[in-house]
């Protein structure tokens, strides 16, 4: 974790990462636990189930996914709160393989007060293509 | 069916709200979803961090509404296209923080339906937007989420 | 004069852009050497006549410029020169319009359609170009911001085994990805009307964002 950042430390084109991440089988079957108290097979857990589908193997949630590309964030400087995390899957994102997580900002406002900033995020694979693409908006807090 | 108005499925449940469900949260079900997603920031893991920051507590990560969103059924508006469904994106909304002990109202609206091309051919697109209220009745997240309908290759 | 050829603000289902934001972002590129002049938005499988962008071009002095990216039985055609007469013979949101029909559309009152990320697996002109006398396509997008592996080099066939011309687009849908494909012109492109006729005069070549420096 860095430490805190202030509104004035960011331009426009500054970035953050890029950071490299795998997301195993374990986390998945981790994340998919939570609510679960027995894993069923499905296009998340399970490789004949996937298959079935049409997929080449078992998927990352989406919605690991998206917490991780929050994690990215919030975790360079801890009082940067997410505001909105938009995102679109443009790709499957496979198990156990390399990831790479880039943000840059695009955009600095104060709106109500608060100071704002606005960060494109991408989740890559290893070719550097982009398996899914979002947007941030994100809250300076002073402390 | 080539253009938005041709699409066939239940038109009447557009922008018609439905109650989906009530979540309550723990602390175990915020410390797990940090532990799967590696998160660390104090805000969500560190109590006495947590405890001197504006929130005085610990609070949810901002994207831990997604977990309950493939716990909740969503209308069938029985789309009359394709073989698999998807999930293609969605924005979360952070408006109000969420704690350990609160209860979660959700409620949910289609939003949109639409078609158009892509690599895998032809596409259906639905858009629902979901809200989660906490016990006070305040909104905490807003998520709209977009499911593809597909011909699987 | 150097403009985007393809770009998605948020008027598009999968884009996160703003226009203002587009104009923030090439006065950033702007400020670290790099040479923009502007962009064409083409919106999926629209276009909106009454939104008028002149006074944040003329603020500034960034040209842009709308168009529209349709779905056809034949891949994504980007169109430029849209008027109300060719508004009446398509309809913008009709995901299997007839290809030839747009191209004759288009040719027959002053706009063009070039086919859009042509070397795209499962969407892409390639897939289609035998399937139908494409005779009137000369043009297509040579360089696009959002190809996968692969696609670029089937692009380079089609256009080397065709003879084709090509213009360069980012497909922009977020703010950082504008300007990363573009097109030169060998004359100023001002308005839709001139974007046309500099597109027929064939005077323009495809460009990378390091190029413009």
């Amino acid at each position: 974790m860095d430490k805190n950042i202030t509104f004035d430390d960011i331009d426009l084109g500054d970035e953050i990462g890029p950071s490299n991440k795998v997301i195993t089988t374990e986390q998945v079957f981790e994340f998919v636990k939570i609510l679960e108290s027995k894993i069923e097979p499905s296009r998340f857990t399970d490789s004949e189930f996937a298959k079935s589908e049409g997929l080449s193997g078992p998927i990352v949630p989406g919605a690991l996914t998206t917490a991780v590309m929050a994690q990215f964030i919030s975790n360079w400087a801890p009082n940067l709160k997410i505001k909105t995390l938009d995102v679109i899957f443009r790709h499957m994102v496979p198990h156990n393989t390399r990831l790479k997580l880039v943000g840059i900002f695009t955009d600095k406002f104060t709106e109500d007060g608060l100071d704002q900033l606005e960060c494109d995020v991408f989740l890559q694979d290893e070719n550097e293509v982009k398996l899914v693409i979002g947007k941030s908006t994100i809250i300076v807090n002073k402390k | 069916m080539s253009t938005e108005e041709e699409i066939k499925y239940d038109k009447s449940l557009l922008n018609k709200e439905s109650y989906i469900g009530e979540f309550n949260i723990t602390k175990e079900m915020i410390d797990s979803f940090c532990k799967s997603t590696e998160e660390t920031n104090p805000l969500f893991t560190d109590e006495e961090y947590a405890n001197n920051s504006e929130h005085r507590g610990i609070i949810a990560p901002p994207t831990l509404c997604n977990i309950f969103m493939s716990k909740v059924t969503r209308p069938d508006i029985k789309i009359e296209f394709g073989d698999g469904t998807f999930f293609a994106g969605q924005a979360l909304d952070n408006v109000n923080p969420i704690k350990p002990g609160d209860k979660l109202t959700v409620n949910t609206r289609l939003k949109e339906v639409f078609a158009k091309t892509g690599r895998s051919g032809k596409m259906i697109f639905e858009v629902w937007e979901t809200k989660f209220a906490n016990q006070e009745g305040l909104t905490t997240t807003l998520v709209r989420e977009s499911f593809v309908h597909r011909k699987r290759s | 004069m150097i403009l985007d050829l393809h770009t998605h603000s948020t008027l598009s289902d999968d884009s996160r852009a703003s226009v203002e934001q587009y104009v923030k972002w090439i006065n950033v590129l702007r400020r670290k050497g790099y040479n923009i002049d502007g962009f064409v938005l083409t919106e999926h499988r629209q276009f909106n006549f009454d939104i008028d962008y002149t006074q944040i071009s003329k603020d500034n002095n960034i040209t842009i410029l709308k168009g529209a990216e349709l779905d056809t039985d034949s891949g994504h055609f980007l169109v430029y020169g849209i008027t109300k007469e060719i508004a009446k013979h398509i309809k913008f949101n009709n995901v299997n319009m007839s290809a030839i029909h747009l191209i004759d559309v288009c040719l027959n009152n002053g706009a063009i359609a070039i086919p859009a990320h042509p070397g795209r697996f499962g969407i892409g002109f390639i897939e289609y170009v035998n399937s139908n006398n494409f005779e009137s396509i000369n043009i297509v997008e040579h360089l696009n911001g959002s190809y996968r592996p692969g696609e670029q080099d089937r692009t380079e066939k089609l256009i080397s085994d065709k003879g084709y011309l090509g213009i360069g687009g980012s497909d922009a849908h977020m703010v950082s990805a504008i300007g990363t494909c573009l097109t030169k012109f060998d004359h100023p492109v001002n308005n839709e009307k001139e974007l046309v006729q500099a597109l027929m005069t064939k005077k323009f070549k495809p460009i990378k964002l390091e190029d413009t420096k």
